[in-house]
């Protein structure tokens, strides 16, 4: 009874520790699931593998939660200057949006699998709703200029080919995660497909979080704000004098 | 070679802020301005989001700017007198500036106001330094008095306005409401433009208040101190937009910068320094006026920069 007790508990913990997939059929492991942010990070590649049928594609959706994204736009003010105009409204869009497939996309799945699963920009854009701040949406392609926005920041992606498919079934990707997506839990999703049709699904998870010195500066400028900013005067006068001091025969009228 | 900021929540090449440190800490030392026209835009080209850009620049200009202004101090460079003068004129017009700020902001002109005050006032401070350094320049080869020697003996108006003050370090007198004022002035400006005001304060201090160049230095870096002083702790407390991680690198670079800076002045005449300073400023003019008219490659921005 006792033994049983503890391989069960082996079992829970082992999966606990890779993220364990949902779905029988297919798998996924993210390695690793927890993506430390120090002094010195940089982003970082991350794997995600599993279990997949043979001959499947493979189609890997990492995104963070759907939210607001309020950015201003320019347009052209008196006719000749180019300005910021206004704000507009991105509503349920993730701010982080990496996808990833073993085969093109539009032959991986059909249309309307795209479409109900969110999987490409196309798929993306109808789920997105874009408004003004103030007044009426202003002409132009919104949704376009948002996705060369958000690609330029690296957080949004679609890589096709980037996941490899084992003849024998399984399936690997190595990411590599951009340093600019912002901590907070992602949502890794695996969705496996036969002549466009989805065949299997399951999902997995990754965390971004500041540690150590980067999270105790983090935590120091947003709970104790007056003490954070009178360090960093105090910080930057010491530098600012001992250097002044250090180069005493420097210096000088003009 | 890389380090995460805690606050813009991006991860930058430190060699290259440090670098960036050095180059405007050197500016600072030189001309006496802040750099904070030149440095934001560096940042933001680098991935800073321009609020974060703008408040972390004012925090490693008090290290640049008190690095500098001690040098000064030490060889008597700093009228303190007329620095307070235009101290006080600064912070009462910056708080008039932030008001004219959120009111614009509210009607959406703020950045129609931002844009043209940058290129408008840059655009005649540099022409302005330019043309009149060259003149100088020319005259003293030929022997000729300049116009701001010539000048700094006249009095003008500002002889009829009341409270008349010597002040010591500048050799000069005038009634104190004239710094005041224009501190007001520059006060207004520099909160509209989200800078120090130093690059509008030296042409000030040397063509208005008719100061020697040496005192300009480093009667400008004691206003732009405590000016700065002010913005890292506002931005720190209300809008938590000052990473210290980035303006430690920042201020590693700036520091030396700015002396290496002061040595080079050292080398250099007030004419030479003018026309520097006012090339530079004419650059960024330029810059900003192409910004301005070439349809720019993405539409969308994060808020705040200019």
């Amino acid at each position: 009874m006792m033994k049983n007790t503890l391989k069960l508990v082996l079992v829970f913990a082992l999966l606990t520790f890779v993220s364990p997939c949902q779905s029988k059929a297919v798998t996924c492991q993210v390695t690793p699931s927890l993506i430390e942010i120090t002094m010195g990070y940089h982003g970082m590649p991350i794997e995600i593998k599993g279990e997949s049928a043979p001959g499947d594609d493979v189609i890997v959706k990492v995104t963070s939660a759907p939210g607001d994204a309020h950015l201003k736009y320019k347009g052209k003010a008196a006719g000749i200057f180019w300005m910021k105009l206004g704000t507009l409204i991105f509503k349920n869009i993730p701010g982080t949006y990496l996808v990833s497939t073993s085969a093109p996309i539009d032959t991986a799945l059909s249309p309307a699998e795209r479409d109900q699963n969110a999987i490409g920009f196309d798929a993306l854009k109808k789920v997105v709703e874009i408004n003004a701040e103030h007044g009426d949406l202003p002409a132009g392609d919104w949704f376009k200029e948002f996705l060369e926005f958000k690609k330029k920041e690296k957080v949004y992606s679609l890589k096709e080919g980037d996941v490899q498919v084992s003849a024998n079934g399984g399936y690997t990707l190595t990411l590599n995660w951009p340093f600019q997506a912002q901590p907070g839990v992602y949502t890794v999703e695996v969705i496996t497909a036969k002549n466009g049709a989805i065949t299997g699904k399951s999902e997995s998870s990754v965390k971004v979080e500041m540690t150590g010195m980067v999270a105790k500066i983090s935590d120091l400028a947003s709970n104790q704000r007056a003490l954070y900013g009178t360090l960093a005067i105090l910080v930057a006068l010491i530098v600012g004098f001992a250097v002044g001091n250090i180069f005493k025969k420097g210096g000088g009228a003009h | 070679m890389y380090m995460y900021l805690p606050i813009a929540l991006t991860s930058v090449n430190y060699l290259l802020v440090i670098a960036l440190g050095l180059s405007v800490g050197l500016l600072s030392g030189l001309f006496g301005v802040g750099g904070g026209f030149l440095m934001t835009p560096l940042l933001m080209m680098i991935g800073i989001p321009p609020t974060i850009a703008a408040a972390t620049d004012a925090n490693q200009i008090v290290a640049a700017s008190s690095s500098g202004m001690f040098t000064h101090w030490r060889l008597g460079n700093v009228d303190y007198k007329m620095g307070i003068y235009l101290l006080i004129g600064g912070f009462m017009g910056g708080a008039a500036g932030v008001q004219v700020i959120k009111l614009l902001s509210a009607t959406g002109g703020a950045d129609f106001l931002i844009k043209m005050t940058y290129v408008v006032m840059l655009g005649l401070v540099g022409s302005f330094m330019f043309v009149e350094s060259l003149v100088a320049m020319k005259k003293s080869k030929s022997g000729k008095p300049t116009a701001s020697a010539a000048a700094t003996k006249k009095g003008g108006i500002m002889s009829l306005l009341p409270l008349q003050t010597y002040f010591e370090k500048s050799g000069v007198t005038f009634s104190g409401l004239v710094p005041f004022g224009l501190g007001v002035f520059v006060g207004i400006l520099a909160a509209i433009m989200g800078v120090g005001g130093g690059f509008l304060m030296v042409p000030i201090m040397i063509y208005m208040l008719r100061m020697p160049m040496h005192v300009v230095v480093g009667t400008s870096l004691f206003q732009i101190l405590f000016t700065c002083i002010e913005v890292t702790f506002l931005q720190a407390y209300y809008n938590r937009t000052v990473d210290f991680i980035l303006a430690l690198l920042l201020l590693i670079g700036s520091v030396f910068g700015a002396q290496i800076g002061a040595m080079l002045g050292k080398k250099l005449h007030g004419e030479q320094l003018k026309i520097l300073l006012s090339i530079i400023v004419l650059a960024v003019t330029v810059k900003l006026v192409f910004d301005l008219v070439l349809q720019p490659a993405n539409l969308l921005s994060y808020a705040g920069g200019h």
